[in-house]
């Protein structure tokens, strides 16, 4: 086992980021652990994607201090070399091969043609995608491409992972292998940062919950600490209670009856 | 994987770019992912529903003997006579439309492919290397395309103006070409500074459409600079002109092998300062290519 210290692997301080006149992050203040699975919740549009986009860089006007790995990254790429990403919208190469893919990916995180060639084909077979190495991606179907997406996060052994629902797609049993590679990543001295809006596997497999709403956070701890907190069952219904909801059964009884016809 | 011919030709300027600070062998990479793409890219007009070819053919070569032919239709202006700015301004004006147009519309989703943003720039890539390979792919496009499309001038030139003539033909075709890979990153810049990826397929089309209006009405200027009646044909300079690329590259000829030092012939200076000009103020504010 490797040793888990406090290493800080990732501190936001004060992050804000606007779309035109709507802002979107409204101060976020964050510091990482080395080791923790971070489950990053929120609403629809509550600005996670946004998020995990500005801590790769990919969105460039944002305020606000951002380190990884303990130095900042704005004008920095050297940093994403140990940084894994698995985006939410499965954009790829979709007309290479996975094969072609992969190891394209590879190299640029700059490892040995050969070297990736042959991990990323194991990975493949043992995440059920044995004998598609050498087919177009472009045939895959959703769960399949989203396979291939996590391989290519992987392939160069990663200190911080950032998986943006990475389990859309996929079908139960290989959810649970994925799960499983999660926390046995995170024993590793692995950091991983996973946002999504699906609650029970955030409650099972993270170490810490941020739940993010109206761009700030408004819950930040372990599951234990969110239910001594909220006194209620489940991260859904922690989740309900935070985001100020409850008029679930109202709006589904209106969205039934405009889809029936009446408008109101 | 595929090597191409392209990238071994390219390999003997490595220094050249190793120079400028590119990580050579990763622009190479990108450069090989990009043409094995641009190879299994079906144009529309190939486009047969339910044949699904595995096998890779280049699509992009074999759907160049249109352009030689576009190309051979322009073979009268230059054997018309020895009024070389004429000629040549109708030849570079034509060739210009043709790129341009075809540049922005069969390529654009070639040039400018959204998914680059998620596949390369979240990797440990200097930005530099990432518009570096971009910008050698417009240039791989467009030397095949000039090439296509000029080929027949450039024979018919050489048999009927002479070595000289052709040489100067060959430098202005490489000039326009520069013009041509600003003014498209030009259009891209500005297109991708205003609109997100989603919309951008909406805004080309205008862009099409626009510019081909544009060019149209261009060409009305560039013949009628010309006073055409009787055949008797004579240039009369005016202020406006000068806003005429084609003409630009077109007034060497007369300089040089016609001997008129006419002083708006200088305007020469424009065509080849334009392009430096706009790369300048385009690099200043790369941030998004
Ligand atoms: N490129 C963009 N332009 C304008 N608004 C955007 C853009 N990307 C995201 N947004 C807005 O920012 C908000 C947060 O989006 P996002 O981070 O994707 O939310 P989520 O938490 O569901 O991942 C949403 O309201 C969305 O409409
Ligand atoms: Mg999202």
């Amino acid at each position: 086992m490797i040793p888990i210290g406090n290493e800080v692997v990732l501190s936001i301080k004060d992050l804000q980021k606007n779309y035109g006149k709507k802002q979107v992050l409204d101060g976020i203040n964050l510091e990482v652990s080395k080791g923790q699975i971070i489950g990053y919740i929120g609403p629809n549009g509550a600005g996670k994607s946004t998020t995990v986009k500005i801590l790769l860089g990919l969105e460039e006007s944002y305020r606000g201090d951002i380190e990884i790995f303990g130095k900042r990254i704005q004008g920095n790429t050297e940093y994403k070399r140990k940084i894994g990403y698995v985006p939410e919208v499965a954009e790829m190469y979709d007309n290479l091969t996975a094969y072609e893919y992969l190891t394209f990916v590879g190299e640029l995180y700059g490892l040995e043609s050969e070297v990736v060639e042959q991990k990323a084909e194991k990975l493949m077979d043992l995440f059920g995608l044995s004998g598609l190495f050498h087919t177009r991606i472009s045939s895959f179907s959703k769960g399949m491409r989203q396979k291939v997406l996590i391989i290519s996060s992987l392939l160069h052994n990663p200190d911080l992972l950032f998986f943006d629902e990475p389990i859309n797609g996929l079908d139960a049993n290989s959810v649970m292998v994925f799960k499983e590679i999660l926390s046995q990543l995170a024993a590793n001295g692995k950091t991983v940062f996973y946002s999504s809006h699906i609650m029970d596997v955030v409650e099972k497999i993270s170490s810490r919950i941020i739940l993010l709403n109206g761009g700030k956070i408004v819950a930040d701890g372990s599951f234990e600490e969110l239910k001594k907190q909220n006194k209620e069952g489940t991260l859904e219904e922690i989740f309900n209670q935070l985001t100020g909801f409850n008029e679930h059964k109202e709006i589904a009884e209106q969205f039934v009856s405009v889809i029936q016809g009446d408008l109101i | 994987m595929k090597d191409f011919q392209t990238l071994k030709f390219l390999d003997m300027f490595k220094f050249l770019f190793v120079k400028l600070g590119i990580d050579y062998g990763v622009m190479r990479r990108i450069l090989q992912v990009k043409l094995l793409m641009d190879q299994r890219r079906v144009p529309t007009i190939f486009n047969q529903t339910g044949k699904k070819k595995e096998k890779d053919q280049n699509y992009f070569i074999k759907g160049l003997w249109m352009y030689v032919l576009y190309g051979a239709l322009l073979i009268p202006f230059m054997i018309l006579g020895e009024s070389y700015l004429f000629q040549t301004s109708i030849i570079f004006g034509i060739v210009m439309f043709l790129i341009m147009t075809s540049m922005i519309s069969d390529f654009s989703s070639v040039l400018l492919d959204i998914r680059d943003k998620t596949v390369l720039a979240t990797k440990p890539v200097e930005r530099k290397t990432i518009s570096m390979a971009k910008t050698i792919h417009v240039c791989i496009y467009l030397f095949f395309l000039s090439g296509a499309l000029t080929l027949p001038s450039i024979i018919a030139g050489l048999i009927k103006h002479g070595i000289l003539f052709t040489f100067l033909f060959l430098i202005e075709i490489i000039f326009i070409d520069l013009l041509i890979v600003v003014l498209t990153a030009l259009i891209y810049f500005v297109i991708l500074k205003f609109f997100d990826g989603e919309k951008l397929k909406d805004i080309i089309n205008y862009v099409q459409i626009g510019l081909t209006i544009a060019l149209a009405i261009g060409y009305q200027f560039v013949a009628r600079s010309f006073d055409i009646l009787n055949l008797d044909i004579v240039f009369v300079p005016s202020w406006w002109q000068f806003l005429i690329p084609p003409i630009w590259y077109a007034a060497p000829f007369e300089l040089l092998l016609n001997h008129n030092f006419s002083p708006l012939y200088c305007f020469i200076f424009a065509s080849l300062d334009c392009p430096n000009y706009l790369i300048h103020s385009l690099y200043k504010n790369d941030a998004r290519l």
